[in-house]
């Protein structure tokens, strides 16, 4: 027998969309030089899903890593800005917050400023959280400006709304040019390798096989690899996650150019409204137990703010995630590892921590047990934050219908069910240094789901009320003025010369 | 719900006391009444601890500060004998080197010595870099603000000061005015229902009342009542006949001896939920990891600032507690990894060191062994104790090599990685040769 490591050099990612061309981009520009050979395998015959057009801030350092130009992205992917979430009708009918990329307030004494403005609401001297964020209150005004290098307001961040299939196109183009090999085929069957089980090739249905020594499951709900060939388990979340349809359509803009996506909760489920440049997308996450498909269908075709580009496109899927992302010689990045709803704009953010995770633990010679495991560990981090993050904005609902009934009755993670109660006693968040979402996001959303505290920290109590009146008044006309100052979000896009042409984009 | 914690009686050693009464005073209501009951029993203790811990920076407490109470200062640890007799590892806190390409040096010199065909010089030419531990081990000493934009930025300074003196710093300049304090003796804590505690007799009889209690008492009978946390290395260490002799006033530095029958003063121990009812345990009450790295008195300065975060809000005080022993557990866990570490490594011959390293190490460290041995990662947890690289030089002394290293570094260009590496070395050897020696850094205090 050869005992000689395996160099890993030959690199076969399985599906284009999202996933497979951000994989195949970022692989080509950060590991290219090492004598890796990449392989991308996709089938024109079959659609990609195309999730995620609203994205998190995250990606920017993506976008940097792999030496994107922000403005050309912007104007090549009909991109706008997104400075937040805007959640409607999801605590009660007729409740309005944003999940802001940013902060709130600024540090008026040694507890945070969550703490002040709990006890100043407590005495009813504050105005709605809201009101002390810089991008929410941009936001809403549909202004935006990037920030600044030592820039003296709120600390804000910003992400994108952009057509993910023309995004996909553009990486391509990218990853090709640096090198990466675009392979058109169907895949019917994959050669095991006798003694080990890993995977030795991908058998085309011309009966071609493409060989590799890592193999990248980019291939979608499908889960080629990852799930029909090596039968790795998924583990269902949807006993906390019970969404499983979606129909996807996109319109014309009726008018709102507000940089943030929308999330409005319906009878059993929720809309989503991510406005770009040339249209707006528009789905309907439903769970199939509380809304027949068809009238699902023509629930959502009847909310549309403009004309109809499309027939809606339906979804199927279940919320939950593989026990294991990389096995054998397999990773998988996207949707084959799992999905967790669109809601928060999650799916985009997962293939990138799949990614930067896997470069990191790139093999050279031979793929280890420990690089396997730490994967694993790292991502199943990653997912099970974020899930305990998204089961949130349901439970805590006060709807009347029997999906939100009962959702809001269901066992829910002890790890989340914790939180809630940390944060309803005392304003305690949580406190961890990996994971999406941080502090800020927890604020936002349990405030916004009517999870007030009704304690806070008693260094919050030594300040003076009145004192605290003005300091709170102060920071909330502040921040008025530094939003009312920032160019209107469409103005911003022309001037920066991000303005989108179908021309430039068929290029 | 309850109304707000009007009070908090705080009792054990003066040495333990103080720091937690010190932050407390500092951070309650003016109208929250601290009081203290003070013990003076434990013999003079002298400890190294970070400069820059947030207990510090706090209460505005710098190196004047602690020089005028006697304090000197330090750059590392010295281990000695944990890799056999006559050996010495220096564990110096430090800042990340710099990193080239945006990867973390280590993986940038373990690609060129490979590529020259010197892996097995690796760690001596690793040794080079270590600006900070050889800073102290020259008997150096500087603080990060003397030079920001230089090598300097990485050290990371020990204070060692004697725990006595640390406390009347405390009592004389940041609590005295607004703490009471007695001298006495807890001997029993009264309970009104379940685990409540509603007052605690003193040993002269008094009784005192307070909402909450914070009990800093060295436990009788060597562990606390209530769920211990596992600590098998220093469990087994506990019961052989090897141990660790501190010595913080040796030298330039802090000295951890291994040898034999050197056992530790406290049987280790570590609550799982220090923080019951109004009744919170803290110090020793709570855990003794014992002398390796000043540990029981870094994790106090730690458990001070945990508790800060966690100030009730009334005397339900439940999320609170429950927030508190999460923190605390994390705690345990990451300076049961540090102190974990040498003893797992060790390399000395003797049966009683071997059987040691056979105990199963904690999960976290066994975690950043397997990744940095493998590839130069190490992996980081909430609530680090020490920083990253205080981590890979630790590893990299105690024989922890990558087998591998990160597969970009190999995307460069070599002479590139060699500039880049020679400029580095250049750099930490100038600053270096213009840093003060302990003696000269003294003498800004008047007191060399």
């Amino acid at each position: 027998m050869d005992a000689r490591p395996q160099q890993i050099d030959n690199v076969v990612i399985v599906g284009g969309g999202t996933a497979g061309w951000m994989t195949a981009a970022a692989l080509a520009r950060l590991l290219g030089r090492t004598g890796l050979s990449i392989t991308l395998v996709e089938s024109t015959a079959i659609g990609t899903v195309g999730v995620g057009e609203a994205t998190l801030p995250q990606i920017r350092r993506f976008n940097r890593l792999i030496g994107i130009d922000e403005r050309q992205m912007m104007a090549r992917t009909a991109a706008t800005i997104k400075l937040g979430i805007e959640f409607r009708d999801w605590g009660r009918v007729g409740d309005r917050y944003v999940h802001p990329f940013g902060t709130y307030g600024e540090e008026i004494g040694p507890a945070g400023f969550i703490h002040y403005w709990a006890r100043a609401h407590a005495a009813g001297k504050a105005a709605p959280i809201g009101e002390y964020s810089l991008p929410i209150v941009a936001a809403w005004e549909e202004r935006f400006e990037a920030p600044r290098e030592g820039d003296p307001r709120q600390s804000y961040d910003y992400a994108f709304q952009f057509d993910a299939g023309l995004y996909a196109a553009w990486l391509a183009e990218l990853a090709q040019a640096a090198g990466v090999v675009r392979r058109e085929g169907r895949i019917v069957d994959v050669r095991r390798a006798g003694e080990s089980g890993d995977i030795a090739a991908a058998v085309l249905e011309s009966g071609e096989e493409i060989a590799g020594d890592l193999f990248i499951d980019c291939s979608g709900f499908r889960a080629l690899l990852i799930g029909e060939a090596l039968d790795t388990p998924f583990e269902d979340w949807s006993r906390w996650l019970p969404c499983n349809r979606a129909f996807a359509v996109p319109c014309a803009n009726g008018g709102e150019h507000g940089p943030y996506t929308r999330a409005t909760a319906r009878a059993a489920g929720w809309q989503w409204r991510i406005p770009l440049q040339h249209r707006v997308g528009n789905g309907l996450v439903y769970c199939d137990a509380y809304w027949e498909d068809e009238a699902a269908r023509e629930f959502l075709m009847a909310n549309l703010e403009g004309e109809p580009g499309a027939e809606p496109r339906q979804l199927r899927f279940t919320t939950g995630r593989r026990t294991s992302l990389w096995r054998g010689n397999c990773v998988a990045i996207g949707l084959s590892g799992g999905f967790l709803e669109p809601l928060e704009s999650t799916s985009i953010d997962l293939i990138q921590s799949g990614i930067l995770n896997l470069i990191e633990l790139f093999p050279r010679t031979r793929i280890e047990d420990s690089d396997r495991s730490e994967y694993d560990r790292l991502m199943a981090i990653e997912f099970d934050r974020i899930r305990d993050f998204l089961v949130l904005h349901y439970v805590a609902n006060r709807r009347e219908e029997d999906f939100w009934r009962a959702i809001r009755t269901m066992a829910i993670p002890d790890s989340l069910a914790e939180k809630i109660e940390d944060f309803h006693e005392r304003a305690i968040l949580p406190d961890y240094a990996e994971g999406l979402f941080q502090p800020v996001s927890w604020i936002a959303v349990l405030l916004g789901q009517n999870i007030v505290p009704r304690g806070w920290d008693p260094r919050a109590g030594a300040m003076d009320g009145e004192e605290l009146g003005e300091k709170l008044a102060q920071i909330r006309t502040r921040i008025r003025r530094e939003a009312a100052a920032m160019p209107d979000h469409r103005e911003f896009l022309r001037a920066s010369g991000a303005s989108f042409s179908a021309e430039r984009a068929d290029r | 719900m309850t109304g707000p914690v009007g009070s908090y009686l705080l009792f054990g050693d003066a040495v333990d006391v103080w720091p937690v009464a010190t932050l407390l005073a500092k951070h309650l209501p003016a109208e929250t009444a601290i009081t203290i009951v003070e013990t003076r029993c434990r013999p003079a203790e002298t400890v190294a601890l970070p400069l820059e811990s947030p207990f510090f920076r706090t209460l505005g407490i710098g190196a004047t500060e602690l020089a005028g109470a006697g304090a000197h200062f330090a750059l590392g640890h010295v281990l000695d004998g944990f890799c056999g007799s006559g050996t010495r590892q220096i564990a110096a806190p430090s800042g990340d080197l710099p990193a080239i390409a945006g990867l973390p040096l280590h993986q940038v010199l373990h690609c060129v010595a490979e590529r020259a065909g010197a892996l097995d010089r690796f760690g001596e030419l690793y040794e080079g870099f270590r600006f900070c531990a050889r800073a102290a081990a020259e008997g150096r000493v500087a603080l990060p603000e003397d030079a920001p934009q230089s090598p300097l930025a990485m050290l990371g300074p020990l204070v060692v000061v004697d725990r006595m003196a640390l406390a009347g710093l405390l009592r004389d300049r940041f609590a005295g005015q607004r703490v009471e304090s007695f001298d006495g003796e807890v001997a029993q804590l009264l309970r009104a229902d379940g685990a409540r505690v509603k007052s605690a007799r003193l040993a002269d009889g008094r009784l005192m009342e307070a909402e909450v209690f914070i009990d800093l008492r060295a436990p009788g009978g060597g562990m606390g009542e209530g769920e211990q946390m596992a600590l098998p290395l220093l469990e087994a260490l506990a019961r052989s006949d090897i141990g660790i002799a501190a010595d913080p006033l040796a030298g330039a530095m802090p000295i951890y001896s291994a040898r034999a029958g050197a056992g530790c003063a406290a049987r280790p121990h570590a609550l799982e939920t220090p923080w019951l009812a109004n009744l919170l345990r803290l110090g020793p009450a709570s855990a003794a990891l014992g002398p390796l790295f000043s540990a029981d008195a870094r994790m106090l300065l730690v458990q001070v600032e945990a508790l800060v975060q966690c100030l009730p809000a009334t005397s339900e005080m439940r999320v609170e507690s429950r927030r508190f022993n999460r923190l605390h557990a994390r705690t345990v866990e990451r300076l049961y990894e540090l102190i974990a570490a040498p003893l797992h490594l060790n390399r000395r011959a003797e049966e009683p060191w071997r059987a040691l390293r056979a105990v199963e190490p904690p999960e976290g460290l066994a975690l950043r062994i397997e990744q940095f041995r493998s590839r130069g990662r190490l992996p980081q947890f909430d609530g680090e104790v020490v920083d990253r690289q205080f981590w890979i030089d630790l590893l990299i002394g105690f024989g922890v090599l990558p087998a591998r290293h990160d597969r970009r570094a190999g995307a460069f260009d070599p002479r590139q990685l060699d500039a880049a590496l020679g400029t580095i070395r250049g750099q930490i050897d100038q600053a270096l040769a213009a840093m003060p020696t302990q003696g000269q850094f003294m003498q800004r205090f008047g007191n060399a």
